[in-house]
């Protein structure tokens, strides 16, 4: 941080509040951030020459674990996005990076090349199939019927797609992508672009020189009259490949990105009300990101494990199943009444012994009317007290 | 008619008020209600838009910017708070019932030690329910709540200005004897500081900060005078921290700039100006000590200690 001259704090100390002190409610609206731009003003310009005021307002913020930050919100949510994609982007680097990826090819083939030497008659035993043989065998089934291609790779369905288009063009693109598709499906959790990423990876693997000698090296007999399963198995022959896929699969189990993500909805997950808009923390209160903004001002929340209530003026309230990631607006009503006041308060009944809930939860809601709806199975059904 | 039709306007406006309070809820009846918000209107709006305000003066307030300040107020809480100055038992159950778990955590979050922050919180509930009567009546703190900001932010700016009026009170009664005892060792009267020698410097300064924003005047202020920190202050504004340390990067940056700028206007060559900046004696930070022992092989007075030694940081200020 640039430091100021001396003198500069000198003077500034020097300035003493020309007006008495803003009372208590100004100075809570100021820092609620609810006062018009000329009493704000008014209020910034007393508390820039005040250090008793500076500090009633410091002790004055919102308890710690409640609210660490009112940020703005979308650059928040612009650097969480950032820092997520930077670190798909670092482990994608990592593991993509072409030195690896060659030491990778290079161990693949030493090691395939002495399997060969050392069992030349064991090519096409079956083996027990591991993960990355069982989804490439899905991925040659599906396309076996018609093949006539050499497809003795085992790696996973990117790898095994593309060999496929390669060896048909006619089936185009569509069919990697179909392929791709159904085998990622596998992993939900990782991202369009890891995704993307990870079958640019696997083609490069693919297209590599080494191993295409390695593939032909081991299938000098006829392809055409070996089944492609068959073809597809032997994974411990193809340990460039295997490798390579080995470090495919680890990219798609890769507990990093998928935990990563998981942790950031799931866990250390803080709420907070500032300003009417619902604020989320996933470190502990030290950043915030704008969970739910709605036209009105939200007063309330409750939350219990994923599940986040969050209430404002006019009746509006709001429930998330997933921590806040989709939201679902109700409207409470009870014989064609419909929650109209304020809501201030939202309690989730949950067991107080074990943190647990037994059946639906129960949601009881507070008004500023004084009015008490409950709802038991999830905000369907209301009734009024 | 629109003087009438005016006027209904207003009284279905106010009738929507007392509605959105709940204040009948606690035995408060339209008529109370609307005299409270009048009071309120009176202290802010007309203060702003007026330099003398006066019941009379209400009428010069438009009917939109009327209905802005009330959009604005939290009309629940404030009938809470009003109701439970009056004395309204409900009230004081809903009030209780809501904030009374929450100011002592306020308490601790303000005071970090729980004797202290029980008997804030516990000083501050009486005072709320207004012990000291007078005149008969019960003087309660609530009764000052306007509801412009929430009512459990007002608590804690209230519980905040009592922390620190304690704080102020405890420290000026602690007497030099008790000091002593705990081991408090009294270091010589630091000195005034001494004006700069150059008249020109503050004026120049003064210049610079007049020209700053309030917000850049409040956090400049907050950070190198009070040394909250970014968070805490991106807290206040509304910012975010890295937001708050680019703006105080360019601050401190822009300052030495229209400094100098304003010493070479008043004469000075830049080398002068500084020089002026630089060679403040505050401004200096040196470890004498380090400095001057950092050069010699071998200690002068082996053995023996110094009578400067504990001084050697003194050169900082």
């Amino acid at each position: 941080m640039t430091e100021v001259p001396k003198i500069v704090r000198d003077r500034m100390r020097a300035a003493s509040p020309e007006r008495s002190h803003p009372d208590p409610n100004l100075l809570t609206a100021f820092a609620e951030q609810a006062l018009p731009a000329i009493e704000r003003d008014g209020v910034l310009k007393h508390l820039a020459l005040c250090a008793d005021c500076r500090e009633v307002l410091v002790l004055a913020l919102p308890l710690a674990e409640a609210v660490t930050a009112p940020i703005a919100a979308d650059a928040e949510s612009d650097r969480i996005t950032r820092i997520s994609k930077k670190t798909e982007r670092s482990w994608l680097t990592i593991l993509a990076g072409p030195s690896i990826r060659w030491a990778a090819l290079a161990a693949g083939v030493v090691v395939a090349a002495s399997v060969l030497l050392v069992h030349p008659g064991k090519l096409n035993q079956p083996i027990a199939p591991s993960e990355n043989q069982r989804v490439a065998t899905v991925a040659s089934t599906i396309v076996s019927p018609a093949s006539s291609s050499p497809i003795t790779s085992p790696l996973t369905g990117q790898v095994a797609a593309k060999t496929i288009d390669d060896a048909r063009p006619n089936s185009g693109p569509l069919l990697s992508k179909q392929l791709s598709k159904k085998l990622l499906s596998k992993k939900p959790n990782l991202g369009e672009k890891t995704s993307t990423e990870i079958s640019k990876e696997a083609v490069g693997v693919d297209a590599a020189p080494p191993v295409e000698d390695s593939q032909m090296a081991r299938n000098d007999v006829p392809v055409n009259d070996a089944p492609i399963i068959e073809k597809a198995k032997p994974a411990q022959q193809q340990p460039a490949e295997t490798e390579t896929a080995g470090t495919n699969e680890q990219l798609k189990n890769q507990p990093g990105l998928a935990l990563a993500e998981d942790q950031t909805f799931a866990r250390n997950v803080t709420w907070a009300i500032m300003a009417g808009i619902l604020q989320r923390s996933v470190n502990n209160g030290q950043n915030w990101q704008s969970a739910l903004h709605a036209d009105r001002p939200l007063l309330c929340y409750a939350s219990h494990g994923e599940e986040v209530w969050a209430g404002g003026q006019a009746g509006i309230l709001f429930r998330s199943i997933d921590d806040g990631v989709t939201w679902a607006q109700l409207q409470p009503s009870v014989k064609g009444q419909q929650l109209g006041a304020d809501i201030t308060h939202i309690d989730i009944q949950t067991d107080n012994i074990h943190g647990n809930v037994s059946g639906p939860t129960p949601i009881i809601v507070f008004t500023s009317n004084n009015e008490v709806w409950t709802s038991r199975d999830g905000g369907i059904t209301w009734q009024k007290n | 008619m629109p003087r009438s039709a005016s006027s209904d306007n207003s009284a279905e406006f106010a009738a929507t008020l007392y509605e959105r309070s709940g204040a009948a809820a606690y035995g408060m009846n339209a008529d109370q209600f609307a005299a409270i918000l009048d009071d309120i209107l009176r202290k802010y709006l007309l203060s702003t838009s007026s330099a003398n305000p006066s019941p009379s003066n209400s009428s010069h307030v438009s009917a939109e910017q009327k209905a802005d300040f009330y959009a604005g107020l939290r009309l629940e809480e404030l009938a809470l708070a009003r109701a439970c100055a009056a004395g309204n038992e409900r009230a004081w159950q809903d009030f209780v019932s809501r904030f009374r778990q929450k100011l002592h955590k306020m308490a601790l979050h303000i005071t970090r030690d729980s004797a202290s922050a029980a008997e804030l919180a516990d000083s501050l509930f009486a005072d709320l329910y207004g012990v000291n009567a007078r005149d008969g009546v019960r003087n309660s703190k609530l009764v000052s709540y306007t509801g412009r900001g929430s009512l459990e932010g007002w608590l804690r700016t209230v519980m905040a200005q009592e922390f620190i009026n304690r704080y102020r009170k405890q420290k000026r009664v602690v007497s030099l004897e008790e000091q002593t005892d705990e081991g408090v060792q009294f270091a010589a009267a630091t000195p005034e500081p001494t004006c700069a020698s150059d008249q020109r410097i503050e004026t120049a300064t003064d210049e610079a900060l007049a020209e700053l924003s309030l917000e850049d005047r409040f956090t400049l202020a907050s950070y190198f005078l009070d040394g909250r920190t970014l968070a805490d202050i991106a807290r206040t504004l509304g910012l975010h921290e890295s937001s708050v340390s680019r703006r105080l990067d360019r601050l401190a940056t822009g300052l030495r700039k229209r400094i100098l700028a304003g010493l070479r206007t008043r004469g000075m060559s830049h080398a002068q100006a500084e020089e002026a900046l630089e060679t403040d004696v505050r401004d200096i930070r040196l470890n004498l000590r380090s400095r001057l022992t950092q050069d010699s092989g071998a200690k002068a007075f082996p053995g023996s200690k110094t009578p400067a030694q504990d001084t050697g940081d003194g050169g900082s200020d």
